[in-house]
């Protein structure tokens, strides 16, 4: 079941990717900032909606999480 | 000097770079707390093709900061969700003999014994016994000490066995789409209060959070904790979440106590999941930003759907369902000498998944903007797999785009695809070798595509509102690939949703000092908490958001006219030309209602009130009444009630005295036709008990204000015309008249208390609820409705002039009965309550 083997592959080439990525931005001065503190630039832009979506995706489809859902209980027939 | 100068340049460098990152709104998620108390309230509505389920979701929350370091959330979601929904399936398109069995075990053998055992089964009994005695010889059956012929039992239990396996044998014969067969699952209701707190040191950020979760059979109370670390200037974000949840599963064993008719094995289960979660967001450039997502959840414990079964061919073989037969008590337990499933009809069992699942996630979000549009991309995509087998990919595109006049308009598609859990099937032809097994459609492979649409728009005085839709088809054929079980899961779906966000400190900000004086004018002589649409906004573009919660109860004694009424007096002659068999012990009544208003000109108002209300009665059995007749027990209807739409007309206004005018229209949003058990068509509960009219409402009113110095007073008519014949239902409540006279005094500048008088005529019911209804208790009739009604009502009203909370108005009253002529026979009224709270701004 556990393929160990490809999995310190994926993890090496992620920790590549991540200290690419975390660098990357370094450039972006804090002034330069005045688009991504826009509410459309939020992860979740609007958490209201997301999480009646998240609802509805939890109560019908077998995925769980990665969405920013909190909560629990089933109401789900 | 040039190392001076790199370093003053630096230390430039630095000081802008504090300067700006101080700036609220410059970071793109900040370890400040916000600095902004806001509201939100929320409405939601799902609903599936046809017959199946739907869903209302009320949410409402609020965040709060409190000094520099802390701010607390609390939110609250209440659902109520109705409708049929898939309990099995079986091989092909001739099922009506084994979906008859889906009811009590006893009652599903006695359905289909008569198939097993009739004439019917002579025919294939004969050909059996043909077979047997080409095969024996025909002196197989004669007795060979005597020479008399004999029926051996050898042969009787072999023709018999025999015959079971020809009719278990019978879904096989033509295997083609599965067939579902579905269960309605009556109206039930979910609440769920969350609290949560965040606290901030510097760059890091704690936040926790607690609640639970309840349902009528399934309750779960979970918490979480989620740190946050901001570094790298603020470019990166680490995170890192915990969150254990643990569920009650429950069931009352017998025959239909609540959800889904049929029988039911008593259940108390448990199941504990923890959840661990990491996370990373990176900013690119200065126009993207990057999320990474990974988690992992454990759940152990109870993970069966308790209202899901399954066909399993096999289970329980032809002989030890003859085994069965033959005894001659036969008790549900029985078949647990041949099966650890539980057994709720012929070969249908309640589904059974493993204790433990552990599932994986792999998440990430890019947001790029594009200046030149003022429009925002979002993509997402998750990536899941679990220890069932089940893996699936989530897509998702998102446009946000910013138009002008504060609107935004947000177009999305999302598609989702998974493979079926290792147990899963539409049926089984032969048991699994690991018992586990769920026909649950929620398993099976499926792919599913949905499109939506919202608009929000900003109000320049901190408020906005967001309306969306959202379409989903849901199909088997849809999966990746295009692997999955055909027609099977075929569904359509959509979800609405409108959405009202105030933000109160910025409103507070905008009003000023000044401006929260002129208001006092008008909030100093506030209406008593209960007169509806008793006060009006000063001048035009002037909005309003307010709430009023009212609570009602009736309990003790049954009235009629003005005098308590006998039991024998009920029996005999409230349920008109019936004998009455129940009557109702207690009521209450919860109204939640949403008030916005908002001043076009300075002559007029317009106001928009949707409700939400929630009943429960106590239905108690009559002495000498027929049990099998009555109903007793409490029963519940909540949900959306109807909706009141007014404009209100000044037409005197001075320092002194005020006059104005309502002119309202109420639309049948509520439900008429809720009953007992919560399942469509079933039973009518009282009038009563419905959430709505059902008709277009007329409801005018005049309001007179006056106040001198300390003193207010103020006289209120108030109506209400059906302005229909009748309701889709074949009744219609009565016509109304209120007229109310108050006084009050203010104590402090802030303070005042009234009293008030109040005079209410309501008209019975009129015609008759055309489907079913019992017709055995007093609240089944429209004659025992309405009357004549004296009330005295105490109250109290805060309002706050000047300062941060400058706009808020707070007001209680207690309504006293004290004369009340009941039309008919009527549950005694203990009295109300109402609370009200209104933000001017």
């Amino acid at each position: 079941m556990i393929r160990k083997a490809p999995f310190i592959k994926y993890y090496l080439i992620f920790a590549t990717f991540l200290m690419v990525v975390t660098q990357s931005g370094c450039s972006v001065a804090p002034w330069e900032r005045g688009n991504l503190a826009k509410k459309q630039m939020l992860i979740i832009p609007n958490p209201n909606r997301t999480a009646l979506r998240l609802h509805v995706f939890d109560s019908k489809e077998s995925s769980q999480g990665g969405m920013g859902a909190a909560g629990g209980g089933c109401g789900c027939n | 000097m040039v190392d001076v100068a790199v370093i003053k340049k630096n230390k430039v460098l630095s000081a802008f770079t504090c300067a700006a990152l101080g700036l609220p709104g410059m970071e793109v998620k900040s370890a400040v707390p916000t600095v902004e108390a806001e509201v939100n309230l929320q409405y939601g509505y799902y609903k599936e093709q046809g017959e199946r389920m739907r869903a209302e979701v009320f949410h409402s929350d609020f965040v709060m900061p409190f000094a520099d370091r802390l701010e607390l959330t609390f939110s609250s979601d209440f659902d109520t969700y109705v409708g049929a929904t898939p309990l099995y399936s079986l091989p092909d398109a001739a099922p009506d003999v084994v979906a008859a069995a889906s009811g009590e075990f006893e009652a599903a053998w006695h359905m289909a014994s008569p198939l097993l055992f009739s004439p019917e089964s002579t025919e294939i009994e004969n050909a059996i016994a043909q077979e047997i005695v080409n095969r024996e010889g025909f002196n197989y059956f004669v007795d060979p000490f005597n020479g008399n012929f004999n029926a051996k039992s050898e042969f009787n239990k072999e023709g018999k066995v025999r015959t079971i396996e020809s009719f278990l044998n019978f879904p096989q014969g033509s295997i083609g789409n599965p067939y579902q067969v579905m269960a309605d699952q009556p109206r039930e209701s979910r609440n769920m209060p969350i609290l949560g707190a965040n606290l901030f040191f510097g760059l890091v950020k704690l936040g926790l959070s607690g609640g639970f979760s309840n349902e009528p059979d399934f309750k779960s109370a979970f918490g979480s904790t989620q740190l946050s670390w901001e570094l790298n200037n603020k470019l990166t974000t680490l995170s890192a979440g915990y969150g254990l949840t643990g569920n009650e599963i429950t069931r009352n064993g017998g025959h239909g106590s609540g959800h889904h008719s049929g029988f039911s094995e008593e259940l108390d289960e448990k199941s504990t999941f923890n959840r661990f979660t990491l996370g990373l967001s990176q900013i690119l450039s200065k126009n993207t930003l990057l999320q990474l997502n990974g988690g992992f959840t454990s759940q152990r414990g109870y993970l069966s759907n308790p209202y899901k079964f399954v066909y399993v061919r096999g289970e329980i073989t032809a002989e030890e369902y003859y085994d069965l037969l033959e005894e001659t008590q036969l008790s549900d337990g029985d078949w647990a000498k041949y099966t650890d499933l539980e057994v709720v009809g012929v070969e249908i069992f309640r589904e059974n998944r493993p204790e433990s699942r552990d599932q994986w996630f792999f998440a990430t979000q890019l947001n790029q903007h594009i200046p030149a549009l003022d429009a925002s991309l979002h993509f997402n995509y998750r990536y899941y797999n679990d220890s069932w087998k089940i893996s699936s990919h989530t897509f998702e595109l998102t446009w946000y785009q910013s138009l002008p006049f504060g609107i935004t308009v947000t177009p999305n598609v999302r598609y989702y695809s998974q493979s079926s859990a290792e147990f899963f099937a539409p049926y089984f032809l032969a048991p699994r070798a690991d018992g586990h097994y769920s026909s649950d459609y929620r398993l099976s492979d499926f792919g599913k595509i949905s499109s939506g649409l919202s608009v929000s728009k900003q109000f320049a005085k901190g408020v906005r509102l967001d309306a969306g839709f959202e379409y989903y088809i849901h199909k088997g054929s849809l999966k990746l690939g295009g692997d999955g079980v055909d027609d099977y899961a075929d569904i359509s779906s959509y979800l609405l949703n409108a959405s009202l966000n105030v933000n109160l400190s910025s409103l507070g900000q905008i009003m000023g000092g000044h401006k929260g004086h002129d208001m006092h004018a008008h909030h100093g002589s506030h209406p008593p908490a209960g007169v509806m649409a008793g006060h009006t906004l000063g001048k035009a573009g002037d909005m309003m958001i307010g709430y009023q919660f009212m609570y009602g109860d009736r309990a003790g004694d049954t009235v009629r006219g003005i005098s308590n009424a006998s039991n024998q007096s009920i029996v005999n002659n409230a349920c008109l030309g019936k004998l009455c068999n129940s009557k109702a012990r207690e009521m209450t009544m919860y109204m939640h209602m949403f008030n916005f208003m908002y001043a076009p000109t300075d002559w007029l108002n317009l106001m928009l009130m949707p409700q939400i209300i929630s009943m429960e009665m106590d239905m108690g059995i009559l002495p000498g009444a027929d049990p099998d007749e009555a109903h007793e027990g409490a029963h519940i209807s909540e949900g959306l009630g109807d909706t009141l739409m007014m404009g209100l007309f000044k037409l005197f206004d001075n320092p002194n005295h005020h006059v104005h005018l309502g002119v309202g229209v109420s639309a049948p949003t509520g439900e008429t036709n809720a009953t007992l058990s919560g399942v469509e068509d079933d039973d009518l509960q009282g009038y009563g008990m419905q959430l709505g009219s059902g008709t277009w409402d007329f409801k005018p009113s005049l309001t007179y204000t006056g106040q001198v110095n300390s003193w207010n007073w103020g006289a209120q008519v108030s109506g209400v015309k059906r302005l229909q014949h009748r309701n889709k239902d074949g009744y219609v409540l009565g016509d109304e008249i209120q007229g109310s006279v108050w006084g009050g005094y203010s104590l402090l500048p802030w303070l005042s208390g009234s009293v008030r008088g109040v005079y209410t005529a309501q008209g019975a019911v009129r015609g008759q609820y055309n489907g079913s209804s019992l017709l055995s208790a007093p609240t089944d009739f429209p004659a025992n409705y309405g009357g004549q009604f004296w009330d005295v009502g105490i109250g109290m009203s805060v309002s706050i002039p000047t300062g941060d909370m400058a706009g808020n108005s707070f007001s209680v009253e207690w309504l006293q009965p004290v004369k009340h002529d009941y039309n008919g026979y009527q549950l005694e009224k203990d009295g109300s309550l109402s609370v009200r709270w209104g933000y001017a701004f």
